[in-house]
């Protein structure tokens, strides 16, 4: 098939070598011929790391209220299946219209297409977030007052 | 020094880790916003705080003014930093900045709403004292009128039709006996491409030199010039190879466009860093536009004086004077820059991908402004600047010999880059000897 006849056994056996040896590469050559084998090796990302997970993206929310410091969007969403409401803006997070009121809904709380979830605040103006669909509030994974990002998920909606 | 807690980077890429790390080296907390494409971003991983602001698309993202300023408010930044491109000249931007309270990292938004319009920047300039390519006012109507016109500026002359663009309705006059020709044909069309037959005149530049004059301003009225930066080397009007100083100029020359571009900086009351770019062609320069921003090739002018400009545009926002006079700045030595592109070094078709080993050059007089890492995935929704090679030595043949060396030291696997054009423009006896206008590459690369 080709010039260049090397068999797959010996491919095997330069794979298994790489992998035995804990070798990132193997070059072979005869006769002008020269093969190359490597190995992709994730370890081999050598930059920094210094935000990992869990690392506070936004350390300083603005609402007093907040006793925790650290808001992070590595939010854990415990029903796979649900449909997650995901923030179209960056902003604040408010469960309820005003401080004292009632959220506008709680865990278990049937909701209707475009009825209010929750708002967010950003450049002094009050944004409602209705609900994409009808569905019964799964979970709430924000807290009142968090600073929240683009794209971060918000409400798990379930049937 | 620094008045500034908390700076947000408005930018992504290279630029946006350059402004990181002058931040670092002041003491300030930086807040990186970027699109959702962007979370691996180098600045994103090094930065105090990150802020996701949109999709991937840059008008939704790095373009979303209202979402730059509502993560400004949630992380409490006190001042912006838009870097280049994007929203860096957009006044409106600049102004909403600071009526929400915060620090805008460049000129006043008056002066980017001056300089961003063809017509008001190209008055401003003439009468601030910066020389403009001389022609007509306006409409030329009549061969008698273009001959009066084509006397005082000298032939030739070239006809550009007045609601143009992209070299159509475009004419040049070698000499009188010409005009009559090149003034219908323009006219035609203009008429043809543009509905609108309206044409000017003005002096022709057969082979001009790109040279643009850096300057820097407080906000208290000083202003200082930084030298120039050659930038001819280009393709389709973007730049690919910067030298400073100029190999076209002479000293007088340098001096004399030095002065002139600070001296009418200062009278228009210009602060924080900016450009004027001009064409130069024998010994004469002529306004083409100012940049109310930081450069793409701001480092070879930071190589040559040993002014750190972003450190400076951050000073001078934060209402501090200039800590040095002109006469104290030292021009030492000379520098080059190559833009190093994701792409196809001569058919330059973009290469995004992932890149799968990766390893910079170093060693004495080299400087390496890149976001790249090994593993980094280089994405198709922007501009292909992925790094700057930047070289500085003390003379410009030991310049070009350590840029040869350094060239030969980077390694970018996965994707394509401009390291082959650069090397093979080191060879070129047009680039050794430093003659070169803004057409020679377009031309060469065409023989090619």
């Amino acid at each position: 098939m080709s010039k260049f006849d090397i068999s797959e056994s010996l491919l095997r056996k330069f794979a298994k070598l790489i992998e035995d040896a804990g070798l990132t590469e193997i070059e072979f050559e005869e006769e002008g011929r020269r093969l190359r084998l490597t190995k992709q090796t994730t370890s081999a990302v050598v930059a920094p790391q210094i935000i990992s997970q869990g690392f506070p993206t936004v350390s300083t929310p603005p609402a007093p209220s907040s006793s925790d410091s650290s808001t992070s969007n590595s939010v854990q969403i415990n029903d796979p299946d649900g449909f997650v409401v995901e923030s179209a803006m960056v902003g604040t997070a408010y469960s309820a219209s005003e401080p004292g009121k009632l959220p506008f809904v709680a865990v278990g709380d049937r909701v209707t297409e475009g009825q209010t979830l929750l708002i967010i605040e950003a450049m002094k103006f009050m944004n409602q977030v209705p609900s994409p669909k009808a569905g019964t509030v799964k979970e709430i994974l924000f807290k009142d007052g968090d600073a929240i990002e683009f794209g971060q998920p918000l409400i798990v909606l379930g049937e | 020094m620094a008045h500034f807690n908390k700076i947000l980077i408005a930018n992504r890429g290279e630029i946006a880790l350059r402004i990181l790390r002058a931040c670092q080296e002041l003491g300030i907390s930086t807040v990186a916003v970027h699109s959702t494409a962007d979370e691996d971003l180098m600045h994103v991983r090094l930065a105090d705080e990150r802020v996701c602001i949109g999709p991937a698309p840059g008008a939704k993202s790095y373009l979303n003014q209202h979402a730059i300023l509502a993560a400004a408010e949630i992380t409490g930044a006190d001042a912006i930093h838009p870097g280049v491109g994007f929203l860096s000249e957009t006044a409106e931007f600049a102004r909403k900045i600071k009526e929400h309270g915060y620090t805008f990292i460049g000129p006043s938004p008056d002066m980017i709403d001056l300089m961003g319009d063809k017509v008001t920047a190209k008055q401003a300039a003439r009468e601030a004292g910066i020389p403009v390519v001389p022609g007509s006012t306006g409409e030329v109507e009549t061969l008698d009128e273009a001959k009066i016109i084509a006397e005082e500026v000298g032939y030739p002359v070239l006809i550009k039709a007045a609601s143009g663009g992209g070299g159509r309705g475009m004419q040049i006059a070698k000499d009188a006996d010409d005009l009559e020709r090149a003034l219908s044909m323009a006219s035609t069309e203009a008429k043809n491409a543009f509905g609108n037959a309206a044409v000017y005149l003005e002096k022709y530049l057969a082979n001009p030199r790109h040279i643009e004059v850096q300057i820097l301003g407080d906000q208290q009225g000083n202003v200082v010039h930084l030298g120039e930066r050659d930038c001819s080397l280009q393709r389709r009007h973007q730049k690919v190879f910067e030298e400073a100083p100029s190999p076209g100029l002479t000293v007088t020359e340098r001096e004399h466009i030095g002065e002139v571009t600070r001296a009418a900086c200062e009278k228009l009351g210009y602060f924080s860093a900016g450009t004027i770019e001009y064409l130069y062609e024998d010994g004469e320069f002529f306004f083409i536009e100012m940049n109310t921003r930081l450069q793409v090739e701001h480092p070879i002018t930071e190589f040559i004086t040993s002014i750190d400009l972003v450190r400076a545009q951050i000073a001078v926002a934060a209402g501090e004077p200039l800590s040095f006079k002109q006469e104290e700045i030292k021009f030492q030595g000379h520098s080059i820059e190559c833009r190093l592109n994701a792409e196809d070094p001569f058919s330059f078709v973009p290469s995004p991908g992932t890149v799968t080993r990766y390893h910079q050059p170093g060693g004495p007089g080299v400087r390496v402004d890149s976001h790249l890492y090994q593993g980094y995935s280089i994405s198709p929704h922007y501009d292909s600047l992925v790094a700057k090679l930047v070289v500085r030595a003390n003379t410009r043949d030991e310049c070009l010999t350590r840029l040869r060396r350094a060239l030969s030291e980077y390694v970018i696997d996965g994707v394509k880059t401009s390291i082959p054009l650069h090397e093979w423009l080191l060879d070129q006896t047009s680039v050794q000897t430093g003659d070169y206008s803004i057409k020679w590459l377009e031309e060469v690369l065409e023989k090619l």
